[in-house]
């Protein structure tokens, strides 16, 4: 009986030392991601700790920064109602809007929180989700013109205070003439409003995320947010706007830009973009070589690139080059972009692309 | 060859497959104590040295050769597959935000599913191997076999090998897709691996023992949700050759009027009706190709 034993298991021994190389799709046998300890889990913490401290973050703690220099600014240029300080003001506008792209480009506070989902949606800003609706404007100039008030979570976000500094065909001594005082004081309550929920979103990272607690679902939520803003940055952003999406199929019009008014549209897109360059290249790229997915991590970076490039090569604002052929092509770029994040999803769902070849 | 499947055995978190032996080899011990007439017979029928046997192991280190040097990079990947069911369904359906259900949740349905399909798909291929007359020409490799050993599970024509390749890379490959395209990397990265879970479970009840002389049943229940050992055992009877398709699952059997249940004896005939037999590796490579097997 002992021999049959021995027999059995030197047997089956032998069949699962070859098991290993048969049924292995061309891939070296190593575990799976989710499944792995020891040295890959450690790689993979450690580059989680590297998205949130080289990305996530810093830009949370500017883009609070630069929410308290635009205050300053606003009440600077409440107190002089100068065109010089309405200039300072709105260049302190556009560098929180872009800081504010970053955060939002790495957002994965909203996929935590439906709090701070809710934050970003409802309070911060309204361009994705209720779109530059009309009735936001109109009640905006009534409450400049002294029959409102602010009393809407979205008379006090980021696309009200846009509208409040900018008015892209307007001089600087035509908008230094609209800016009355409810005007001005309506933008230092916006801007303090912002300013008060990018506290909050600082204060969360730094003390109730979730994300450095287990990788494997920071990945997961990392990635379904890279996949989701580029979707949002292809159709919201360029494809609305350009008249590329079935709603608003060959009637490109520049006013449904992002950042019409202030002309930050163009800047905006590629901040975004640099925003997922970072967060590859701070992590999500070693995570995706570990699991065997660097030539998907490699294509998402030369697109990201490819868009950049694009951005770069305008000749002037997007706003007045919304038809330009190059907008056409941003747009196949950005699109390919998020393919490339799904493959990306999908590859390293096939760390172990095994093989069941046998039958019964 | 590489012997890379020796470090599966000892990595602790893969599919752990020396607990799939040490489980046989209890399951068995426990069973011979009991019913020694088992181990009589694999005394007197000469289960590790039969001829059957003895081809079984040379045709294993042939086959795995053949399936490493010339199959696995014809079979297209569930990787592909899977990809290209995303983008299909986006195309088809719009791209959807990610649903956001619990990870465990979703971790778990994906497993299921990916259990529940690639086992139905399984059953599927197992019957079209006995009804298609090329295909069980094809298939007669696997129940030519006279003696059953765990090796038997890998007595089956590379063209087999193929199909059951194919099936896996489009079953997996869909189900996956399908997954990612409602929730995104929420699924559970790599755990695929962990939809062997199922697998593994009823594969501590005994899959090794599927290619035994060692009759064990799960009683008449059970074995109209699981396929026992002995009820595989019964497949490679000649009496019952076309019955019990089922892998893990008897469910599809039951469904579609294919189950069999029988009562545990020994000393079972193995083989075929069609009394097919090879006596070397090439002609279980080349003869269902050329020689007119009676059907
Ligand atoms: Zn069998
Ligand atoms: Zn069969």
């Amino acid at each position: 009986m002992k021999n049959i034993y021995t027999a059995l298991l030197s047997l089956l021994f032998i069949t699962f030392s070859f098991v290993g190389c048969g049924n292995d799709n061309s891939y070296d046998g190593k575990n799976g991601l989710l499944s792995s300890g020891g040295a890959d889990q450690t790689n993979i913490d450690s580059s989680i700790l590297k998205i949130y401290e080289n990305v996530i973050l810093p830009d949370a703690n500017a883009s609070y920064e630069k929410s308290l220099a635009l205050i300053q600014t606003l009440k600077d240029f409440n107190e002089t109602k100068s065109s010089a300080t309405l200039a300072s003001a709105q260049a302190a506008f556009k560098e929180l809007a872009l800081s504010y792209k970053r955060v939002e480009s790495a957002y994965v506070a909203g996929r935590e929180s439906d709090e701070m989902r809710d934050l970003a949606n409802f309070y911060l800003e309204h361009f994705i989700f209720n779109s530059k609706g009309d009735t936001l404007f109109r009640e905006l100039e009534n409450i400049f013109n002294g029959s409102g008030s602010l009393y809407k979570n979205s008379h006090k976000g980021i696309t009200a205070l846009e509208y409040t500094l900018f008015d892209m065909n307007a001089s600087s001594s035509e908008m230094l003439a609209k800016m009355n005082t409810i005007r001005r004081e309506s933008a230092i309550t916006m801007a303090e409003a912002i300013s008060l929920n990018l506290k909050k979103v600082q204060e969360y990272y730094l003390s109730e995320s979730t994300f450095l607690d287990d990788s494997q679902r920071a990945i997961g939520l990392i990635l379904n947010q890279l996949v989701d803003n580029a979707y949002k940055l292809k159709e919201k952003r360029i494809g609305d706007a350009a008249g590329f999406t079935l709603k608003f199929k060959d009637n490109p019009d520049p006013t449904r830009l992002e950042y019409y008014k202030s002309m930050n549209s163009l800047p905006s897109i590629k901040e975004i973009l640099l925003t997922h360059k970072r967060v590859m290249q701070n992590g999500l790229s070693d995570i995706a070589t570990l699991g065997n997915a660097s030539s998907e991590a490699e294509a998402i970076l030369s697109k990201i690139d490819e868009a950049v490039n694009i951005c770069n090569s305008y000749a002037g604002p997007l706003e007045s080059n919304i038809t330009s052929t190059k907008t056409r092509e941003l747009f196949d770029a950005v699109a390919q972009l998020q393919d490339n994040y799904t493959a990306l999803i999908n590859g390293l769902n096939f760390k172990q692309d095994l093989l069941e070849a046998d039958g019964d | 060859m590489e012997f890379v499947g020796l470090d599966y055995i000892f990595t602790p978190h893969q599919r752990v497959f020396w607990i799939y032996i040490l489980s046989a080899l209890f399951i068995a011990g426990v069973y011979m104590w009991f019913f020694p007439a088992t181990l009589s017979e694999y005394k007197n029928r000469k289960i590790w040295t039969h001829k059957s046997a003895l081809m079984d192991y040379k045709y294993f280190v042939v086959v795995a050769f053949i399936k490493k040097v010339f199959i696995l990079s014809l079979i297209l990947s569930s990787k592909d597959v899977s990809l290209w069911m995303i983008l299909f369904l986006q195309e088809q359906f719009g791209y959807t935000s990610t649903l956001s259900f619990s990870r465990e949740y979703v971790m778990l349905l994906y497993t299921l599913t990916l259990f529940i399909v690639g086992d139905f798909t399984r059953y599927l291929l197992h019957r079209l191997l006995h009804t298609v007359p090329f295909l069980w020409k094809i298939h007669q490799v696997h129940h030519s076999a006279e003696v059953l050993n765990p090796l038997t599970f890998y007595r089956v024509h590379p063209v087999e090998n193929i199909l059951f390749g194919l099936r896996y890379a489009l079953s997996a490959g869909v189900v996956t897709g399908v997954f990612i395209y409602l929730f995104g990397a929420n699924i559970g990265l790599i755990e695929i691996v962990g939809a062997n879970i199922f697998l593994f479970v009823f594969g501590l009840l005994g899959s090794n023992l599927r290619h035994s002389h060692v009759p064990l049943r799960y009683g008449d229940f059970f074995e109209k949700v699981f396929i026992s050992p002995f009820q595989h055992q019964l497949h490679h009877s000649i009496s019952f050759t076309h019955k019990n398709f089922g892998g893990t699952l008897a469910i599809w059997d039951l469904l579609f009027g294919t189950l069999h249940i029988e009562k545990t004896q020994t000393n079972i005939a193995y083989g075929t009706q069609e009394n097919s037999s090879f006596d070397t590796v090439a002609q279980m490579l080349f003869k269902p190709f050329y020689k007119e097997v009676k059907t």
